[in-house]
């Protein structure tokens, strides 16, 4: 597949950001496609590897997904959040998808109508990343928009804080606290 | 909580964070004084793992690792026609079932993968061509698009739209359902058969399992498809099949004693969906097949206001004539089921 050009992805985060739940669906199959990517090389991937090349996999979708540094828009910080809220849609919706078993086209015609529907512990754990983050832009919105930047868009203190238009130490005091206050909803 | 006090636990989690932990007492007693919530406050964040949680793994890693690990990844990637497989979502007798991207429209598709003894005799493959061909000319906001239907070396497929949601059987085993939102998806169900009778296909295998809660409302999935699949696979022991594919307590006395089937079928596979809906158990139940095949053909289920005790008399009337084992005793028309339903819901 030709990957749509750059302006279109970005085009598409403008559509979607002006209400165009369609231009979501031009989006999904990006991101699919990454995590496919990513996913093969975890099949591949010997024990022995370390982290430092699956960042750097993880941080290459991203830009393959959407060239941050290189986006012309007037505000940059709101391309950023429309992209986290973006990339938070589709892999929740990929997560809910998978949790539940659910997709179109199929039954699942070998199982019993009574067994259980097929879960992932991981998944299940975005979904109540997800949910907790809710939570958590209910009492400080501010605090949750540094998560969705950095956890669901894979931004680094020093993008988050350009985003923000705040300081990158801000950030980092932010993120720990939001990731301690998360942790302790997950654990409830 | 107010905008200053989260500000004040973020300041002091984040002071007290960067203490060594046995100076964090002596600065919380200093710093909370006689606040006694505000120290708990911070005291209980402070105990949260602070490396190598599941939040320091960005989403998309977390998802990408999870789906490394699923069953069938070998398959990941791997091509058919224009269509790359992207992760298995199911598997049973009537193939596998996957995530996949249409390579040349950029749109996801669930492509299934449907089984050899389907698709090896010529017969079979010109008539599941035909069938497919009806299929995906239907057009509903209430039906799952077929798409496509291809063959690459050998391996025939078949390409439906990619939907988000909910399986009804997943949904009915949670919770029930409101009167009103099951009687909306049922409008939607019956509206949905009204067009393909019309063209002249039956659906043949409604169940929970194969209708989808989607934003957009209900999906029915794998329309006349089932037809393919009882006249295809003789050569499958039918009794195990059905009761293996949770078949078997969604078929009409016709299907089981293998006589004629026609649009009165669906009729009957409809209320048995309905009146799951609306009482939160199946019409008939069994502990073993024989006794499930009895239910089928001889009980009378208790009427659904027996469960659901806000059901209307005209909807037990309604479902009790959807029920009928004779299929001249039923409603002969979807299109009079649906005239009801909507009055009943009115």
């Amino acid at each position: 597949m030709a990957p749509p050009a750059d302006h279109d992805i970005t085009e598409f985060l403008h559509s979607w950001r002006e209400g165009d739940e369609a231009a979501l669906e031009k989006l999904t199959p990006l991101v699919y496609r990454e995590l496919h990517r990513l996913a093969a090389h975890y099949m591949r991937r010997e024990k022995v590897e370390h982290t430092l090349q699956a960042t750097a996999l993880v941080n290459e979708a991203y830009v393959r997904l959407i060239d941050w540094k290189n986006v012309q828009w007037q505000n940059r910080g709101h391309f950023f959040g429309v992209a986290a809220q973006v990339m938070r849609r589709i892999l929740v919706d990929y997560a809910r998808s998978r949790c539940y078993d659910k997709r179109g086209g199929g039954a699942r015609p070998m199982t019993l109508d009574e067994a259980p529907p097929v879960t992932d512990d991981k998944l299940a754990v975005l979904l109540e990343i997800d949910q907790a983050l809710d939570r958590l832009a209910a009492l400080d919105a501010r605090r949750a928009q540094v998560v969705e930047l950095r956890y669901f868009a894979g931004l680094s203190v020093e993008e988050t804080a350009e985003a923000l238009k705040v300081s990158p130490i801000t950030v980092i005091r932010n993120w720990n606290f939001a990731k301690a206050w998360l942790l302790r909803e997950l654990s409830k | 909580m107010s905008p200053e006090r989260f500000e004040q636990i973020e300041t002091l989690y984040n002071d007290a964070l960067a203490l060594e932990p046995n100076a964090r007492n002596a600065f919380l007693d200093r710093a909370c004084g006689t606040d006694g919530d505000l120290r708990q406050e911070i005291e209980s964040l402070l105990t949260s793992e602070r490396s190598n949680t599941c939040l320091d793994t960005d989403a998309i890693q977390f998802a990408a690792e999870s789906l490394a690990q699923q069953d069938g990844a070998e398959f990941m990637g791997r091509m058919l026609g224009r269509y790359q497989l992207l992760s298995l979502v199911g598997r049973g007798g009537m193939g596998e079932v996957y995530c996949g991207v249409d390579t040349r429209l950029n749109r996801l598709v669930a492509i299934k993968v449907l089984p050899a003894y389907m698709t090896d005799s010529r017969e079979w493959s010109e008539r599941l061509e035909q069938e497919a061909r009806a299929v995906a000319a239907l057009n509903h906001p209430h039906i799952c698009t077929l798409y496509d239907l291809g063959n690459d070396g050998g391996m025939h497929y078949l390409v439906f739209e990619y939907l988000i949601g909910e399986l009804l059987s997943d949904r009915l085993a949670k919770t029930g359902l409101p009167l009103p939102e099951a009687l909306r998806y049922a409008i939607q169900i019956a509206d949905a058969l009204v067009t393909t009778h019309q063209e002249g296909i039956i659906h043949c295998d409604l169940k929970p399992r194969n209708i989808m809660l989607t934003k957009a409302g209900v999906k029915l999935l794998d329309f006349g498809i089932a037809e393919l699949r009882y006249a295809s696979d003789a050569r499958v022991n039918d009794a195990v099949r059905d009761s293996a594919s949770g078949t078997l307590a969604y078929m009409a006395p016709e299907q089981i004693e293998r006589r004629e089937k026609d649009t009165r079928t669906d009729i009957f596979g409809f209320g048995l969906v309905l009146y799951q809906m609306v009482t939160g158990r199946p019409a008939f139940l069994g502990n073993d097949q024989a006794s499930l095949i009895q239910s089928i053909l001889n009980d009378t289920p208790a009427p659904a206001s027996h469960y659901a005790p806000k059901t209307p008399p005209a909807l037990d009337f309604l479902l009790a004539r959807c029920l009928a084992k004779d299929p001249s005793e039923r409603w002969q028309s979807i299109c009079d089921v649906l005239l009801m339903l909507k009055w009943v819901a009115a």
